[in-house]
Parts: C-alpha cells; sequence; structure tokens
C-alpha cells in the first residue's frame, strides 16, 4: 500500500486554513444572519472536518477502498440527519382529524 | 435416520489427530491469555466472558418471571427493584451478550480460518476491542453491586436525564466501551476481508458466514458510534445541565429516541445476521446439498445491512413523531421483509430433496428458521401504524423481539457453538444430551414466549410490576415455559465443560464439512494452517452420495 506523506510545508497550510475558518466560525456567529445563522455554521465545520479527513487523517494518499468506506461513512451521517428532519419539518402536514 | 452420506472430498479430514502436534491452546499461562493477539485465543476470552453476562441477564429473566407468577408485586420489594431488574436484563442481554455474541466468539475465531489466513488483520486491535469490552463490562458489574439503574435498556429520555436517581452516567460510559469494543471488532473484519483472503478465495467464494460477518461489520461501524455519542449527551446533560433532550434547557426529548434507535434498530441485524450466516453453513452441511441461491443470500445481507438502517422510525409511531414520517417509515419497514424472506426460502429450498441429518447442530437451525420466521411476520404487524397503536408497549412486542434475538440469534449461536465446538476445542460432545438441550430450548422457548403475544394482544403492558388478575394463567405459563428453557440452556454449558475433561481427539472434520476451516486439524495449530490454502472451487460443494462414515462419533455407519 502506498502512502504519500504530506510535507511540513502542507501541513502548516492546512493548519493555517483551520485557523481561518476559525476564526470564520466566530466571526459568523457574530453576524446577524438570522435563520442562515446555523447553514453557515455547519458549512465552515464541514470545510474543516474535510480538511482534516484528507490532509491530517492522510486520506489523499490513499486507495479508493479507504475513500469509499470514508464517503459512506459521510453519506450515513448525512442519511441519519435527513431522515430526522423528515420528522421534524413535516410535524404539521398531516393534521389528526378532529385536532 | 434415513441414510448416511459423506462428502468424499472432505473424506482426507477423517484421521485422527497426531498425538504430539502443536495448537493454539498449548500455553495455559495467565499472561498467555490476557496478552494473546492470536484471534481463536480472543474468541475463547470472548466466549467466556459473554457467557458471564448471559448468566447475570439470566438471572434477572428468572427473578422477573418468578416475580410474574402472581399479579400482586410479592417477591421483589418494590416496583423501583422490578424496573431495575429488567433494566438489567436487557443491558446484560443486549450490549454485553447478544451484540458481541457470534462476531466476537465465533466470528473472531472463524473468519480467518474460513477465509484461509493466519489471523486477522491488525490483531493487537482484536485485543483491545476485548479489554475495552472488559472496562465496559466491569463498569457494568459495578453499577449492578451499586444499586443498578432503572431506565430500561433503552435509556429513554427525559426520564434518564432528568428523573432518574439511578447510576445512568456509569450505565452510559459502560456502553460506550462496550461500544467501541464492537466497532474495533467490525474494522478489522472489514479490511481482513479485503486483504487477507488466500489464493482463489475470490468474492463469491467467501463462506456465507463471511458474507454475513461482512454486513453485521459495517453496521458495526457505521451504527455505533452514533450510539456511543447519544449516550454520552446524556450524560452531558445530566452533569453539565446542557440542553439537549430536556425542554426546560431548549432539547427535545424525541431527538434521543431518534439517535438512539439510528444504531439499536440496526442492531438487531448486528445480533441477527450473524446468526443467519451460521445457518447457511449448517443447513448445506446437513442437508449435503449445496447452499440454494448463493448470491441472492450473499446480498441480502448487505440489503438488510442497508435497509436496517432506514426504518427506525417505526419505534417512534406513538412517541409523537410526525404522521407523514410514520408512513414511510412504516412503508420501509414492510421492504425488511424481503430480504430476510430471501433467506427463509433458500435455506428451506436447499433442504428439499436432501438427505437431511437431525444432528444437534442441524435441530438449533430447523428451529432458528421457524422462529425467526415467526419473529419476523409480527414484526410486519408491529410495522402497520394502526396495529402498532394498540400493540405499541405490550407484551407483544416483548414476544416480537424475543423471538428475533432469542429464537433466532440464540438459537443461530447455540447451533454455531455446537457445529464448531470440534474445531474450537478438539473435543465431541455427547450427542444424544445436544439434542436434547435443542429440544428443550425450544419446547421451552415457546411456551414462555407465544402466550406472551396473547398476553400483549390482549393489552397487557410491557414493564409493569403488577398486573390484572385475568393475566395470571397465561403468565404461569410463560414462567413454566421459562423453567424448561433455563434447563435447556443449562445442559449445554454443563456438557460442554464435561467434554473438556479428557484429551482432544475429535477429528478434523466430523461433519464432512466442505469450508476451509475444516481443512485444518481440531484443534487449529496456532497459525491456523500448515500451508496457505488454495481455493478452487464454490463453496457448499457437497454432493449426496451415500457411503459410510459421516459420523464424528467413532460409530460408523450404525445408522
Amino acid at each position: 500500500m502506498h502512502h504519500h506523506v504530506a510535507t511540513i510545508k502542507t501541513n502548516l497550510i492546512i493548519f493555517g486554513l483551520l485557523m481561518l475558518l476559525l476564526v470564520a466560525t466566530v466571526g459568523a456567529a457574530e453576524l446577524p444572519l438570522g435563520p442562515l445563522n446555523f447553514p453557515v455554521a455547519m458549512l465552515i465545520a464541514a470545510t474543516k472536518t474535510v480538511l482534516i479527513i484528507f490532509y491530517f487523517m492522510h486520506l489523499t494518499g490513499t486507495d479508493k477502498l479507504t475513500k469509499t468506506i470514508v464517503g459512506t461513512m459521510f453519506l450515513w451521517l448525512v442519511l441519519m440527519i435527513l431522515m430526522i428532519m423528515m420528522d421534524y419539518l413535516s410535524r404539521d402536514w398531516l393534521q389528526i382529524l378532529g385536532k | 435416520m434415513s441414510t448416511t452420506v459423506l462428502d468424499q472430498t472432505a473424506a482426507a479430514g477423517h484421521k485422527p489427530p497426531k498425538p504430539h502436534r502443536e495448537t493454539y491452546l498449548d500455553a495455559w499461562t495467565v499472561k498467555s491469555w490476557l496478552l494473546t493477539t492470536d484471534h481463536k485465543r480472543i474468541g475463547i476470552l470472548y466466549l467466556i466472558s459473554i457467557t458471564v453476562f448471559f448468566l447475570i441477564g439470566g438471572v434477572a429473566a428468572t427473578t422477573m418471571r418468578l416475580e410474574l407468577m402472581t399479579p400482586k408485586g410479592d417477591l421483589l420489594s418494590s416496583p423501583d427493584a422490578y424496573n431495575r431488574m429488567f433494566t438489567l436484563h436487557g443491558v446484560a442481554m443486549i450490549f454485553f451478550f447478544l451484540v458481541p455474541s457470534i462476531p466476537a466468539t465465533l466470528g473472531n475465531f472463524l473468519l480467518p480460518l474460513m477465509i484461509g489466513a493466519r489471523d486477522l488483520a491488525f490483531p493487537i486491535i482484536n485485543l483491545m476491542s476485548w479489554y475495552m469490552y472488559m472496562i465496559g463490562g466491569s463498569i457494568a458489574i459495578a453499577i449492578i453491586l451499586f444499586g443498578g439503574i432503572d431506565t430500561g435498556w433503552t435509556f429513554y429520555t427525559p426520564f434518564s436525564t432528568m428523573f432518574s436517581n439511578t447510576l445512568v452516567v456509569p450505565a452510559a460510559f459502560a456502553v460506550f466501551f462496550a461500544g467501541f469494543s464492537s466497532i474495533f471488532t467490525g474494522f478489522n473484519f472489514i479490511v481482513t476481508v479485503h486483504t487477507m483472503r488466500a489464493p482463489g478465495m475470490t468474492w463469491f467464494r467467501l463462506p456465507l458466514f463471511i458474507w454475513a460477518h461482512y454486513a453485521t461489520s459495517l453496521i458495526m461501524i457505521l451504527g455505533t458510534p452514533v450510539l456511543a455519542i447519544a449516550v454520552m449527551l446524556i450524560a452531558v446533560e445530566r452533569l453539565l445541565r446542557v440542553g439537549i433532550f430536556d425542554p426546560a434547557l431548549g432539547g427535545d426529548p424525541i431527538l434521543f429516541q431518534h439517535l438512539f434507535w439510528f444504531y439499536s434498530h440496526p442492531a438487531v441485524y448486528i445480533m441477527v445476521l450473524p446468526g443467519m450466516g451460521v445457518i447457511s453453513e449448517i443447513v448445506p452441511c446437513f442437508s449435503r446439498r449445496p447452499i440454494f441461491g448463493y448470491r441472492f443470500i450473499a446480498y441480502s445481507s448487505i440489503a438488510l445491512a442497508i435497509l436496517g438502517f432506514i426504518v427506525w422510525g417505526h419505534h417512534l409511531f406513538v412517541s409523537g413523531q410526525s404522521m407523514y414520517a410514520g408512513l414511510v417509515f412504516s412503508f420501509l419497514s414492510f421492504l425488511v421483509a424481503v430480504p430476510s424472506a430471501i433467506k427463509v426460502f433458500n435455506w428451506t429450498a436447499t433442504m428439499h430433496k436432501g438427505a437431511i441429518r437431525f444432528d444437534t447442530p442441524m435441530l438449533y437451525a430447523i428451529g432458528f428458521i421457524g422462529l425467526f420466521t415467526v419473529g419476523g411476520l409480527t414484526g410486519i404487524m408491529l410495522s402497520t401504524l394502526a396495529v402498532d397503536v394498540h400493540l405499541h408497549d405490550t407484551y407483544f412486542v416483548v414476544a416480537h423481539f424475543h423471538y428475533v434475538m432469542v429464537g433466532g440469534a440464540v438459537l443461530a449461536y447455540l447451533g454455531g457453538l455446537h457445529f464448531w465446538w470440534p474445531k474450537i476445542t478438539g473435543r465431541m460432545y455427547p450427542e444424544m444430551f445436544g439434542k436434547l438441550s435443542a429440544l428443550a430450548v425450544f419446547i421451552g422457548f415457546n411456551f414462555t414466549f407465544f402466550p406472551q403475544f396473547i398476553l400483549g394482544y390482549l393489552g397487557m403492558p410491557r414493564r409493569y410490576f403488577e398486573y390484572a388478575p385475568e393475566f395470571q394463567v397465561l403468565n404461569v405459563m410463560s414462567t413454566a415455559g421459562a423453567s424448561v428453557l433455563a434447563f435447556g440452556y443449562g445442559l449445554p454449558l454443563i456438557y460442554f465443560l464435561w467434554s473438556l475433561r479428557k484429551p482432544p481427539s475429535a477429528p478434523a472434520n466430523p461433519w464432512q464439512a466442505t469450508g476451509l476451516e475444516w481443512q485444518t486439524e481440531s484443534p487449529p495449530p496456532t497459525h491456523n494452517f500448515e500451508f496457505t490454502p488454495k481455493v478452487e472451487k464454490a463453496p457448499y460443494s457437497y454432493s449426496p452420495v451415500a457411503v459410510e462414515g459421516f459420523d464424528g462419533y467413532g460409530d460408523h455407519g450404525s445408522h
């Protein structure tokens, strides 16, 4: 199995990006975006996660199988959130008769 | 018995073992066991540990059944004591017995042998998995000693976070550790199956036991982290008052049920899929026929792993979940019947026109097929929205999941243990007592749980300390059945231990089975095989050739 060892430079760049995103998280929390606050925070968090998985956890240099497994895990997380939201967002859709 | 048959291709394994052969059981120091990285020894460590928890859970079940002999609460001191008792039963049986039962014992022992490997991909992580389990298990035992927990094994909020005064936080940690032990096992299995198959062992030559364990491992690594996080969030809310599930703090109690069942429904398949793998090995061997519909059974394992993840909402039909979500989850739940039925039909078709032998493993396997079918069909009834409104939280649900978990998973576990006992220990067990135990378990099980379907349908709620007097007859039947069941469980415990008193004498392949694990000696050498095996044909190449000698007990031709 081939492993691409990331250089110190790459690691420092990713670290710098993560610090910038940290600032972005704090900054976005202070902005009055209303209902957009949550999706923006999640987007920044997801970006951080992807950077960490691909570079610090060496996903860039691994084979397709490992990438598939990690991709599946992400998919499962999305599936869980979507199906839980299916409940929360549809609480008022079908009213019980007489209520 | 009608015909005695032998698969001639495997007849070579019938020789008695050599006198001073090296086996994995040679070293007997404490260190050699506690620091072992041999998958076979770790399987034995797990076997001993889960048996302890099975006994603990069994004592709790017996106490509950004795309490329920009479409508009044007269055995246990209080309803709270009864709550702690059924929680102990559930936590011990689910997290510390059923989830690790087949994968961590038979799976650990057999997976490398079946694919022709020397060990699992990560032997040290395999040992760590057992230590994780033991840490969780020790916490669980400490909880029992220091007062117990009364939330039920489901830890439902807001009771678990706001009202329960018992040891909820330590229990959350116990489940957390047990969860990580199964994550370690799961990903070890996946990597091993991908990277360590013997030459010629292609994906569609893998035994169906391996397919089932692969599917189980997927659930373990995809689902278990969610449970671990859900129970940790309970601890966080109890200790730090962070609002996650408590509405007073801005949380939502139903969110816990979503997170909990996102793992715990697929966990049903963690418990029963490996059992299905065991049955797929036993049925063709004792029918002397190649398995019917190999690829369908293999794919149906993967289908169960995937579908099992999108049906959890059927546990929330009456919990305040939206009607729309209820409809979707109800429909999806019906779909699970398809891959389950594929398996049942294919096992039955394999037996059709086979030269069937009713040895102990086969008796357990046939019991599994019947009881799992009842459990599955009553699951369809429960996933029907309107029916569930009536049956939810009644004894009908208790009966349903015991038909799947005990009638399914435990019977498969016992069948598998009998089937591979000669391989694991090098000893045969007394066949007559084996058959007696299989019959006692089957009869005792049905006597215990069938009355509970009727009780539930008549409206007796589950988890109640006292009940209406008209339910007493059925409850007494259930308790009487439980004592037969306990006898059936006790027998193998005694005769398996009894079989260990003599030195190993079992042949390498007492059942004339075709799997790779039967091509090495019983018990296997430390490195499993003297030569790397080469696989050149499809699995289950059984043929009903009538010859003498299919008998592991030395009385050739007596049938």
